[in-house]
């Protein structure tokens, strides 16, 4: 038994496929993948516009229904989920962090870290918030409102949000996508302690190689399927060059 | 968190909020003038402990109680049997009768208040009134006025009553208001009696019974006897005050959910980030919900003290044009404000519920997708919604030719208004053909709406919704009752066969019998009669008309007996002589039994001889005049409901272009870094603007010329003659004008304050 529950992985795709539209003009987005995502590690999802890294994503999350095939978030299979369980399950166990408009912004910092707990009936116990915050460098941004935050700031407002949950899988979508080199680094760095210091799990797609370097994992897709798996980059460069072999 | 949401985005609030406060103000105010509406002891019967009234009779198709008028012999064998009770102090019979005073020859006064002015000294003490100088009136054509009139005692009083004009002496005055006249002269004039004043010894517990000859009435339910004349202003007060609600409530609606709706697309991004960390559907319809509900409360409480405010400054106007009757003050209700601010409420949750269903199905998806293209224009439940309001208003007007003449005005309304709602919600299906018809033109500007409005129909039908509404209904409104008014010309018209007429003049309420008998000519006298059941019919005494002819839907045979009850309680036996479109009887027989009534014209067969209070005029002048009073009613209710629904549409027209210029500063901003300058740009917001103002109007005019036409056909019926339809090109000119002046003044607001697109900018670079 224990065995079983130390190979659980965080997220699993069995055999995941997703179409969009019908007859002629059907697309195929993933074409019957099946991949694992191990708890505590940092995975990166790389592959050229339109190879099906932000579908594999978004069907991993629950945000998109699959066409066919099964996905486990912790062991609960999606599929049979209503909308409602569905919601309750992403709120629990799944963090976010999109490319832009992470944040509500009608709502302060503190607010916006505090709203998944808040969606949940929850209240944050005493300092959790202020910790979440101090974590990401912002502490003393607590009371800012989102339109006060630089591009940079808002990315880490929001990681400290998808952690606030200690939820089991953070779901990165181009975190970096819209940002400048130095408020990247923070960004990754963030997301890499969080792996190693809170054995937190990470997906995340970027085309960027600089930032799939920080990963301990890198998927390639192309035409909705996975071409290589790389275990244990050796930094960026040896990203680009495996990209470059690949398009 | 959502007070958070309301602060913050105040702005896009703004006209939920300029909405729901309007709204709340117009139905604040019409309830405060509901609440001052009800009936009043009548201040002649303020001093009674207890009122008896005549057998009353409730009409079978609705409308006000009729009570019947006791013949003599049961006036005083009540009155004895009354007087005869433990503890009555005095039981006296209120007869009242017309009277107007004159001033060089001229009746003063008003005319409504007029007709009951005048009572008999003997029932001075039920309104609590004494003399204050000098003695009651004794002898015949003495009368006691009151103090303000400023007659001092022992003038001579010129008057006009329906016998005539007279010269009556002041004996008296007294502090309050009306005539005061002796019992013979008031006998003469008065018809029958219908309210017995009883007040009671001091500190006496009376039981009073008046067993089947009446009901007896204390405290506030003595508001029941107040003139008839009263109750039916009050009734036509009621009607604008309901229609007002009415009309105003709807489009409050319609306004606050057409703004919800565009909220919604607007914030889309928005909730699709809430449901991704984790919002169920219903959390985010209940965020909206309570968004909205505090937005209602905000306006809602300030709205109602407005109306308040507002409502006693219409009392005056109320009672000058004839909507209320003569001493109505309007005071704070506290129903009245409270029950506005609960109608806010529901009108904005009812506005915002369909927009949170669909706020509640926003995919988390959405916060990643780029707002900037609609997938569907149309969704299922908007094509659906969009079916059945469209059949539901198809069906209501195919019960149109079925229907009474009462209710076909409320069924082309109603008719309309599902109309418009469809119309709204099946708009963006339109957009698009709409777009394709105009011309693209050589510049960019063609080029961009044509595309702007492909992708985003919603947006332009969210603008047009507001259009539509207005134009609908400023065009159905004006149309309906223009048309009515042409028709009611064609009507009377046909009935008037002489050229020339003597008729009231303008202060007064009737002909005076000398007036009358004066002209030569020949001339109607109308009354009231009672049948056996108590129902009241219309009876009219005319000249060189012997015998008793009947409508034939009253069911009577040519031959029997009908025991009629005339004005003044006599109950005659008459024998049925024949068949008409009205009842007619011989005048003499008429005035005998009626000293009230008075004929309102004369058809004039010589010269016009000169009276008080009668005017010569052309027989069309007369029908014109009579059409025009009624139409200053209806031009009333015209401008009221015209202004409140046009004012309404103008805000949300206002508010959505607004509102989507500034939600698509990010798209102006990319537009002018590739290379557009502002003059551009705003042609192309503003051109844009206009295509939604037309559609609206086309759609407007789609709904509302089928309706002019179904409203003509139902006139046509009515009238049995051939009605022209007319077709308010003016109003919609200046509806379609002021809508597009509002559109394109709300699109160029945003290119004042530079700054919005230079935030836009940076939003792009950062």
């Amino acid at each position: 038994m224990t065995t079983t529950l130390q190979l659980r992985q965080a997220v699993e795709l069995h055999a995941v496929t997703r179409r969009y539209g019908a007859g002629e003009q059907a697309v195929t987005a993933l074409d019957r993948v099946s991949v694992g995502f191990a708890p505590a590690s940092f995975t990166a999802v790389m592959g050229p516009s339109g190879s099906g890294k932000s579908t594999l994503l978004h069907c991993a999350a629950g945000l998109d229904q699959v066409t066919g095939g099964r996905v486990l978030v912790d062991g609960v299979e999606l599929g049979p989920l209503r909308e409602k369980a569905r919601t309750r399950l992403r709120r629990d166990r799944i963090g976010f962090v999109f490319q832009a408009f992470n944040l509500v912004a009608s709502l302060t910092a503190a607010q916006n870290v505090e709203l998944p707990l808040r969606l949940a009936g929850r209240r944050a116990e005493p300092g959790q918030v202020d910790a979440m915050l101090a974590e990401v460098g912002l502490a003393d941004r607590a009371t800012h409102r989102p339109g006060e935050l630089s591009g940079g700031q808002q990315q880490r407002v929001a990681i400290a949000r998808a952690l606030v949950t200690r939820p089991v899988v953070v779901f990165a979508d181009e975190p970096t996508g819209a940002l400048d080199a130095t408020a990247s680094r923070e960004v990754l760095r963030l997301l890499r302690a969080a792996v190693d210091r809170h054995a937190q799990t990470v997906v995340m797609v970027t085309h960027d190689p600089l930032a799939a370097a920080y990963a301990d994992r890198v998927l390639f897709l192309a035409d909705g399927a996975i071409v290589e798996d790389l275990h244990e980059p050796r930094g960026a460069e040896h990203i680009a060059t495996r990209m470059a072999a690949l398009s | 968190m959502t007070l958070a949401s309301v602060r913050h985005r105040w702005a896009g609030f703004l006209g939920t909020f300029a909405a729901l406060l309007l709204g709340v103000a117009v139905i604040s105010g019409s309830l405060a003038l509901w609440a001052a509406a009800q009936p009043r002891v009548p201040d002649a019967l303020a001093a009674t402990d207890a009122v008896v009234a005549s057998p009353s009779f409730d009409p079978v198709e609705g409308g006000f109680p009729v009570y019947r008028p006791w013949s003599p012999d049961e006036t005083a064998s009540l009155l004895s049997r009354l007087q005869d009770t433990p503890g009555v102090l005095e039981a006296v019979p209120l007869r009242t009768f017309y009277v107007q005073r004159l001033v060089d020859g001229q009746p003063t006064g008003n005319p409504r208040d007029a007709v009951h002015s005048g009572r008999a000294w003997s029932s001075a003490g039920l309104g609590g009134y004494t003399i204050r100088d000098g003695r009651p009136p004794a002898g015949r054509g003495e009368v006691v006025v009151p103090a303000s009139a400023g007659v001092p005692v022992g003038a001579t009083l010129p008057v006009l009553t329906t016998a005539g004009p007279a010269s009556w002496t002041v004996t008296g005055v007294f502090d309050g208001e009306g005539f005061y006249a002796d019992e013979a002269t008031a006998s003469e004039l008065a018809g029958g009696v219908r309210v017995i004043g009883v007040r009671f010894e001091p500190g006496a517990s009376v039981r009073l019974d008046a067993g089947a000859a009446g009901t007896v009435l204390t405290g506030d339910a003595r508001s029941a006897v107040e003139p008839e004349q009263d109750t039916r202003t009050r009734w036509l007060g009621a009607q604008l005050i309901i229609a007002t609600v009415f009309v105003g409530g709807f489009v409050a609606v319609f306004v606050v959910s057409s703004t919800c709706a565009f909220a919604v697309t607007s914030r889309r991004r928005e909730l699709g980030l809430l449901r991704a960390v984790g919002a169920t559907p219903g959390q985010v319809r209940r965020l909206l919900l309570t968004e909205t509900v505090l937005v209602a409360l905000a306006a809602g409480v300030p709205g109602a003290l407005l109306g308040a405010l507002a409502a006693p400054l219409l009392a005056g106007p109320f009672v000058a044009v004839g909507l209320e009757p003569t001493g109505f003050t309007v005071g704070v209700s506290w129903w009245a404000l409270g029950g506005s601010v609960l109608a806010g409420l529901v009108v904005a949750t009812a506005g915002v519920w369909l927009s949170a269903r669909r706020a509640g199905r926003v995919s988390p998806l959405d916060a990643l997708r780029e707002a900037a293209a609609e997938r569907r224009p149309m969704t299922r439940t908007r094509w659906a919604a969009g079916i059945l309001c469209g059949l539901g208003g198809g069906g209501l007007a195919l019960l149109l030719p079925g229907s009474s003449a009462q209710d076909k005005p409320t069924l082309v309304l109603a008719s309309a208004m599902f109309l418009l709602v469809a119309a709204a919600l099946l708009a963006p299906v339109v957009v698009v053909p709409l777009v394709r018809l105009t011309p693209a033109g050589r510049g960019a500007t063609g080029v961009l709406v044509r595309g702007a409005a492909a992708v985003s129909a919603r947006r332009l039908a969210s603008v047009a919704a507001p259009v539509l509404a207005a134009v609908g209904f400023a065009v159905l409104l004006v149309g309906t009752f223009q048309t009515a008014s042409e028709a009611v010309n064609v009507e009377d018209a046909s009935a008037l066969p002489s050229s020339s007429v003597a008729a009231g003049a303008a202060g007064v309420p009737g002909l005076s019998e000398a007036a009358v008998s004066a002209q030569p000519g020949r001339s109607v006298l109308p009354s009231v009669a009672y049948l056996p059941s108590g129902e009241s019919i219309p009876v009219s005494g005319a000249p060189d008309f012997s015998g008793f002819s009947v409508p034939s839907v009253l069911g009577f045979q040519v031959g029997s007996v009908v025991p009629l009850r005339f004005a003044d309680g006599v109950v005659v036996p008459l024998r049925v002589t024949g068949s008409s479109d009205s009842v007619l009887l011989p005048r003499d027989l008429v005035r005998q039994h009626d000293p009230t009534a008075m004929a309102q014209v004369v058809n004039l067969s010589g010269a016009f001889v000169p009276s008080p209070g009668a005017v010569a005029m052309t027989a069309r002048a007369y029908v014109e005049r009579e059409a025009a009073s009624e139409n200053d009613l209806v031009n009333l209710f015209l401008a009221v409901l015209l202004g409140i629904s046009v004012g309404y549409t103008g805000l949300a027209v206002a508010n959505t272009v607004l509102m989507a210029t500034y939600g698509r500063r990010q798209e102006l901003a990319t537009l002018r870094r590739t290379g557009a300058t502002t003059g551009q740009t705003a042609r192309f917001v503003v051109v844009e603007s206009l295509l939604a103002v037309t559609l609206g109007v086309l759609l407007g005019l789609a709904v509302a010329v089928p309706a002019l036409f179904e409203a003509r056909a139902g006139l046509q019926d009515e009238v049995g003659a051939p009605v022209t339809l007319v077709m308010p090109w003016a109003t919609l000119a200046a509806v379609a004008g002021a809508c597009a002046l509002l559109a394109t003044f709300a699109s160029l607001v945003p290119f004042l304050r530079r700054r919005m697109l230079s935030v836009g900018a940076r939003t792009m670079a950062g």
